[in-house]
This record gives structure tokens, C-alpha cells and sequence, in this order.
């Protein structure tokens, strides 16, 4: 082991290298966001009322009318394993970690659930890439100080009360996240995301959410088999712990 | 040269040399990127396995219907995500892991975590088999070498079936060569060590071309499951009104055949 002031120095001559400083573009934050996360339900916020126009609440009201009431048994796209989309996917369950990773251009979150990954690029060129409609979407980011601002177009959108309860969304969603590293109030290490949701074809004015995430250095990303109960009725024969799957 | 500069050079040297033990992580090979599977260049199964009589067995009691993960969603699992395929693979690399990332066509994305800060194995009794494994790795000059243990036995090899035990090691080389015809490669030298099923261990050459333009897309293969339970219900509802148009003697009223199997 090298003494402490030689380490220091070599830190430093390191964070001084230009390859590293291009690499992350803002390395002493990257590394302080890289790991493994888990929500902070209590005391991440709720969203408010979705402000409907006056055109969303009527077909609402009409698809209710038309084909509820919604039965979760047939309704939820969730039983059958298709993982939420976007804001949903970051408002997540409080036992299912992700972990950020950095590389150069690029950051990446691993979700327990539903094994997802979203792929968020810090290339400041968008490219002319077309890609379908997803539940991650397409973002990019660029630091504004030490706030990480993420931007997301082009999400899947989700029909009235597939996801048991959510509201309707156009093609037109962007949403917009400030994700920063703040302490709680025991000052412990926490990350902060601040979601702001447009939606104008829908919405009479913008959605905001602030969700908490704790640091969770000592726990992994775990393997999330949503399908495993139907292969388990397949291979064990056995009833499906799913009740309407029985 | 005044002895002041002298010695200000002789301490950015022997600064430098000192440093060398934290400079080497950016000296680490690069094996980032996308990469596409070539065929081509990879090396099939052998013709003749070196299946032990159990392995033997259970190979011939495979039955794709009944027997295949994919078609129920499942992941491939390790080895078989990194050997079968043409799907891309996107390589994510720091200095303290790599992470191998599968979009297979039509099923669900799966990461392979590769961690090279020496972080010890789980405990004997906080083992679980898993359908990626757990693997730690090392550089070896240019190659990454990697091992990966406690894979879930449920998962196969490959379409024809064969399977493999808990006992199953992955060890492999991943490597980027320069071609002289088709540019940077990404190659996996992969030796299956499994005495449970092989008499022998089995050798694979995996080779990959790089795609820098080539991105991997979102995949989600529950769609299936979400439109066959869709088609279920609309199944039985046409089901239903054609038993009611049939018992009125409606001519015309076949309902469309239900396709239960999964693809």
C-alpha cells in the first residue's frame, strides 16, 4: 500500500488526466451516482390528480363506459410480466433496487424489476437514429453544475387502465428529470429526482414528482423472473400461485 | 537545466512510476461497445458430444414444447445467451467490472455481471443458482478472463436441448483482435466444465464483429403473454358467438382457431 500522501497525489494527477475528465464529463459525481439504489417510498412524493383536458377526461369516461368496469384478472398488463413504462418505472416498488452505471457517453440503469434497462446517452449529438416507441423511451442528459438533467421522448404509450388505474398519455409525453445528490434528514447518502411530465395533448398543465432513492452499497441487483410462475405450472406441474391462472 | 528543475523533473518521474499501479486501469484493454455475432467465425458444437449417460438421457427426453425456457419467456441463461443467437451484445466496461448485455430476438434483455474488484464469492449457504450465474473476472494482459458458477440447471444449452447440472463452470477469454478483412473482433473462447454431463470439458469460439453504428433496442417478450391473454378472452367471446350463431343455425360462424402453444 502506498502512503496516503502518494495517493492523493496519484488521485490527483488521475482526476487531472484529460482522458478521464472527457470520459464522465463530471467524474467526482458520476462516481458518487454509480450503484446500486432503493426508492425511498416514504419519502418520495405521490402524484397529484392528473390534470385531464377537457378531450382526455371524455374518453376516459367513454372507454369506461364502453368496456369497464377494469378487471384487474384481464386488464393488467402487469400480470402478464410487460413491464411499466416510463414515469412509472422510476416510481418504483420499494424493495426492488437499480443500479446506475457511467461510461463515457452513456449512463445505464438496471432495474430489478422486470429485469429493465433504460440507456441514457450523454452524446450532446441525438443523431437521426429512429427507433419505436418504448417503455424506457429515447433520452439524452447533460449536467447542469452537479444536477444530472435526463430528457425522454418517444414512450410507449398505454391504453386507458391497462396499468391498473394510470392515466392516459399521447405520443407527445416528455419528461424531464433533475436527478441530484442530496443527504435525508439523517444524512444519509440519498439521490433526488425531480420529475417534471408534459403532456400537452392531454394534460392542462405539467405534472411534477419528487422521489427519493437511498444508497444501498451493500446489496446487488438481483435476477427478477416474472415468467417464472408459468414455467413453473409447466415444468413442476404444479397450480400457478396466481389464482385466475389456476 | 538548474538543480530546482532537476529535481521538480526527478519528482514528476518518480511520481509518475508510482502511480503506475492506479494508471493501469486506464491502460485496461477497451472491450466496450456494440458487437454483432458472427457466425461465420464461431465454432459450432461439436458433432460428437462427450454427454455423460445422464446427460445422454435427458437429451433425448427433450421436448421443445414442454422443455424450452425461451417459449415460456425465460431467459436464456448463461452460456447459452453468448453462444447461440444473432442478436446484438453490448459490452458496458469501468475499471472495476464488465457487464454483457443481451437483447436475444424476442425475449427479455439480460445482463451478465462481471466483476474484476476481487470481491469474494457469496458464501457457501447464501449460494443460489441463478439463470446468469455469478462470475468474477481478471485482466490477463489483453484477455479477460472470467468464470461463472451457480447456474440454475433448468436452463439449456441449446434449441436441441442439451442441459447441464448445478455443477456447470463457465470459463472464458474474452479478447478484441485487430482482422485484417473485417476489422476489430470481440472473441470468447469458452470452456464448459460440467463432469455431471461432459466426460470431458467442451471448447466454443465465440466471435463477435464490432458495431459502433448498431444500438440495442428495448425487447419484451411478456408482449406475447400479454396478447395471448388478450386473445383468451376475445377467443372465448368469439367462441361463445359462434356457439350461439351455430345453434341458430347460422351458416359461416367457425370461430378463429385458439393457438395456446407458445411460439
Amino acid at each position: 500500500m502506498k502512503p496516503l500522501h502518494l495517493r492523493i497525489a496519484c488521485v490527483l494527477l488521475a482526476l487531472a488526466a484529460p482522458f478521464t475528465l472527457s470520459a464522465a464529463e463530471h467524474p467526482a459525481v458520476a462516481r458518487e451516482m454509480s450503484g446500486v439504489w432503493l426508492p425511498d417510498s416514504r419519502r418520495s412524493g405521490r402524484f397529484p390528480p392528473w390534470p385531464l383536458n377537457a378531450e382526455a377526461k371524455r374518453a376516459a369516461e367513454h372507454y369506461a363506459q364502453k368496456y369497464g368496469p377494469i378487471d384487474p384478472t384481464i386488464d393488467d398488463a402487469n400480470i402478464s410480466c410487460l413491464p411499466e413504462s416510463l414515469p412509472y418505472s422510476m416510481r418504483l416498488l420499494a424493495q426492488y433496487p437499480f443500479e446506475i452505471l457511467f461510461t463515457p457517453d452513456r449512463v445505464t440503469v438496471f432495474f430489478e424489476i422486470y429485469g429493465g434497462v433504460r440507456r441514457i446517452r450523454l452524446d450532446p449529438d441525438p443523431g437521426s437514429l429512429e427507433v419505436l416507441a418504448s417503455a424506457m423511451g429515447q433520452s439524452f442528459a447533460h449536467w447542469e453544475g452537479d444536477t444530472l438533467v435526463v430528457e425522454t421522448t418517444n414512450i410507449r404509450k398505454e391504453g386507458f387502465g391497462i396499468f391498473s388505474g394510470n392515466p392516459p398519455a399521447s405520443n407527445a409525453r416528455r419528461i424531464v428529470e433533475r436527478i441530484s445528490l442530496v443527504r435525508n434528514p439523517d444524512g444519509a447518502k440519498q439521490l433526488s429526482n425531480e420529475m417534471t411530465i408534459h403532456d400537452p395533448v392531454v394534460l392542462t398543465e405539467p405534472v411534477k414528482i419528487q422521489m427519493f432513492y437511498k444508497w444501498s452499497p451493500d446489496i446487488e441487483v438481483g435476477e427478477y423472473l416474472c415468467q417464472q410462475d408459468i414455467w413453473d405450472q409447466n415444468v413442476q406441474g404444479s397450480p400457478s400461485s396466481v389464482p385466475w391462472r389456476q | 537545466m538548474d538543480g530546482g528543475m532537476r529535481r521538480r523533473l526527478i519528482a514528476a518521474a518518480a511520481l509518475a512510476l508510482a502511480c503506475t499501479g492506479f494508471a493501469a486501469r486506464a491502460a485496461d484493454p477497451d472491450i466496450s461497445g456494440v458487437w454483432l455475432p458472427v457466425a461465420q467465425l464461431s465454432t459450432p458444437w461439436p458433432k460428437n458430444l462427450p454427454l455423460t449417460d445422464a446427460a445422454r438421457t435427458r437429451l433425448a427426453a427433450f421436448n421443445h414444447d414442454r422443455d424450452e425456457p425461451a417459449g415460456f419467456c425465460m431467459p436464456l441463461g448463461t452460456p447459452r445467451n453468448t453462444i447461440s443467437g444473432t442478436s446484438p451484445l453490448e459490452v458496458l466496461q469501468t475499471d472495476s467490472r464488465v457487464y454483457f448485455v443481451f437483447q436475444p430476438n424476442l425475449l427479455n434483455a439480460e445482463t451478465r455481471r462481471v466483476y474484476l474488484d476481487g470481491r469474494p464469492l457469496p458464501a457457501a449457504d447464501d449460494r443460489i443458482p441463478t439463470w446468469l450465474g455469478t462470475s468474477r473476472g481478471r485482466w490477463e494482459g489483453k484477455v479477460l478472463v472470467a468464470e461463472t458458477i451457480d447456474l440454475e440447471p433448468q436452463a439449456i444449452l441449446n434449441g436441441a436441448g442439451l442441459s447441464h447440472g448445478g455443477a456447470l463452470k463457465v470459463r472464458e477469454r474474452w479478447q478484441v483482435v485487430e482482422d485484417a478483412k473485417r476489422g476489430r473482433l470481440l472473441v470468447d473462447d469458452i470452456e464448459l466444465d460440467d463432469p455431471e454431463s461432459f466426460t470431458q470439458p467442451i471448447h466454443l469460439k465465440r466471435v463477435f464483429a464490432w458495431a459502433p453504428d448498431a444500438q440495442l433496442a428495448e425487447g419484451q417478450c411478456s408482449e406475447r403473454l400479454w396478447i395471448d391473454t388478450l386473445w383468451r378472452y376475445r377467443l372465448a367471446e368469439h367462441a361463445a358467438a359462434a356457439a350461439a350463431a351455430a345453434a341458430a343455425g347460422a351458416k359461416n360462424a367457425a370461430a378463429p382457431a385458439a393457438t395456446g402453444a407458445p411460439p
